[in-house]
């Protein structure tokens, strides 16, 4: 019988396209979160990814070439947050916090460390998972638990980040403009500005219904893809065995990004003293063209970093995907990152 | 998995053979029914029902009755359900049926993998035990009533299916399901 249940597992994971990997769950306070360890079996260096969103599944992940790329040499964690994505349960709204977030990211490494013989962890946070990420490095005691840290586009001050991204697709509409790229449309956009400043001028309040329209026009700038050809394409066996055969929820995934924004209300985000805090050799990378977290931010970022072991790499021809857009650069900084700061040597 | 394979090719199959449509479709006051149960199509699973016919005449019946069934989302959860349900059928004298149907049900959900909890330092793996649910359903469907090759004479149906899952990190989960199915002329 547990042969018959073993060879149909195989069977099964073959067909999915998932053999030799790992999928568990860690249950923490109320919350299923999934965890999935692809990559090199043999590797004992850890790179735990923290996703975007906040909301999102980090899960999709994988299918990036820049992933793609790191899963050859380590061994990559795509763990999903409590209230997020795949994650399962019924966490209560009072654990959906920035220092639950942390509290959890530490759970995952302790459980990495026991279910395997692991020499060297890595964190890597894209996007919100850089607001979590830096939280966790902030702290020398939780820091000593990782060999690096790699921000790759995170955000670390909600209101500044809005702000610049708001400055950004007004330069881009002007851009647009003069060279006659849907004129029309543009001046609409910028004309919607000058009505909705997203950012209450006085009060500093953020207006919801106007930052998602910013995020609609976000999305028409171009601010999250320097080049939409390089989009996957959705026939592929790959996306299809995750999103129609495997583990992918669309209502869960939907469901979760729109309910965790309004939980951890992140309004008053701001981590600029945290990232002054942290010591760890740290790899800040970002999409020259990202207009959702504005290059310039990353800079500011870079420049506050406390660690004296710290590098950034901007990617050319990314915007806020370089693992999708730049697979090659983007697993070849991580890679040298990664080799030059492991401690399992 | 497989069982739930088999059970899609038989529906395939029947569906796609020659129809022995009868003049006058013989719908019994009440019936047992088997069917593929598919969460996002995709994700298989099977629902036997039963349904008695309450008010009404074979053309217009206000049914209703019990579903017992169950699902398997891979790397997710395994679902299982029961629920009661009930609805308007309207029967065309071509032996072809349309049919809105809602109800309320119990769902209880397991994951799939393993599951670890922190205990002090350590982690320990446990049983996962599930978790309860409450599962409102809503479901519109057609159908006809005929003989195949692999199937005795019946209902055939097809129904598009929400079903809901609550409490699911606060809120009502919706689910999209597909049901294949058939329900046996005599009882």
């Amino acid at each position: 019988m547990t042969f018959c249940r073993s060879v149909l597992l195989l069977l099964v994971s073959g067909i999915l396209g998932c053999a030799g990997d790992d999928y568990f769950f860690l249950r923490h306070k109320g919350a299923d979160m999934p965890i999935w360890v692809r990559g090199e079996p043999s590797s004992k260096l850890f790179l735990l990814l923290l996703h975007g969103g906040p909301g999102l599944t980090g899960q999709h992940l994988q299918i990036l070439g820049g992933f793609e790329r790191l899963e050859r040499r380590y061994r990559l964690v795509y763990w999903d947050q409590r209230a997020s994505g795949l994650s399962q349960g019924n966490a209560p709204a009072s654990s959906v916090t920035l220092g639950q977030f942390v509290e959890d990211t530490a759970l995952v490494i302790g459980l990495l460390r026991q279910r395997y013989d692991v020499r060297s962890v890595f964190l890597l946070g894209m996007s919100w998972g850089g607001a979590v990420g830096t939280a966790f490095c902030a702290d020398s005691e939780r820091a000593a638990m990782l060999d690096g840290w790699i921000d790759l586009d995170g955000t670390h001050h909600e209101r500044e980040d809005l702000a610049a991204s708001i400055a950004w697709v007004k330069l881009r509409a002007e851009d647009n403009i003069t060279r006659g790229k849907r004129p029309g449309r543009w001046r609409e956009v910028l004309s919607w500005y000058d009505r909705h400043p997203v950012i209450d001028p006085e009060s500093g309040a953020i207006d919801d219904a106007e930052e998602t329209t910013h995020y609609i026009h976000l999305d028409e700038a171009g601010a999250y893809l320097y080049d939409e050809t390089v989009k996957p394409s959705p026939w592929s066996w790959k996306i299809f065995s995750f999103y129609g055969l495997g583990q992918y929820s669309f209502f869960a995934e939907s469901l979760h990004q729109v309910d965790v924004y309004e939980k951890l209300d992140l309004d008053e985000l701001d981590l600029w003293s945290e990232v002054e805090e942290i010591t760890l050799p740290t790899l800040v990378l970002w999409g020259r063209h990202d207009g959702v977290i504005p290059l310039e931010q990353g800079e500011k970022a870079y420049g506050l970093l406390g660690s004296e072991d710290k590098s950034m790499v901007v990617f050319e021809q990314s915007a806020h995907g370089a693992p999708l857009e730049e697979p090659d650069a983007f697993s070849g900084a991580v890679s040298e990152f990664l080799e030059t700061r492991r401690r399992d040597h | 998995m497989h069982s739930g394979l088999c059970v899609v090719l038989l529906f395939v199959l029947a569906a796609a053979a020659p129809i022995t449509a009868t003049a006058e479709p013989s719908v019994a006051a009440s019936s047992f029914s088997a069917a593929y149960w598919g969460e996002m199509i995709l994700h298989p699973g099977l629902r036997f029902g039963w349904e008695r016919r309450f008010l009404g005449t074979e053309r217009h019946a206000l049914v209703g009755g019990a579903v017992l069934g169950g699902y398997f989302h891979f790397r997710n959860h395994l679902a299982l359900a029961v629920s009661l349900e009930g609805g308007y059928r309207f029967t065309t004298s071509s032996t072809f049926h349309l049919e809105l149907l809602g109800g309320l049900g119990y769902l209880h959900t397991f994951v799939h993998g393993a599951v670890y909890t922190p205990q002090g330092e350590r982690f320990e793996k446990v049983i996962d035990l599930g978790r309860p649910h409450v599962m409102p359903v809503l479901a519109l469907g057609g159908g006809w009533h005929g003989a195949g090759w692999l199937l005795p004479a019946g209902r055939r149906f097809v129904r598009l299916q929400f079903f809901g899952q609550y409490p699911f990190d606060g809120f009502l989960l919706p689910h999209l399901a597909v049901e294949i199915g058939f329900a046996p002329e005599a009882v």
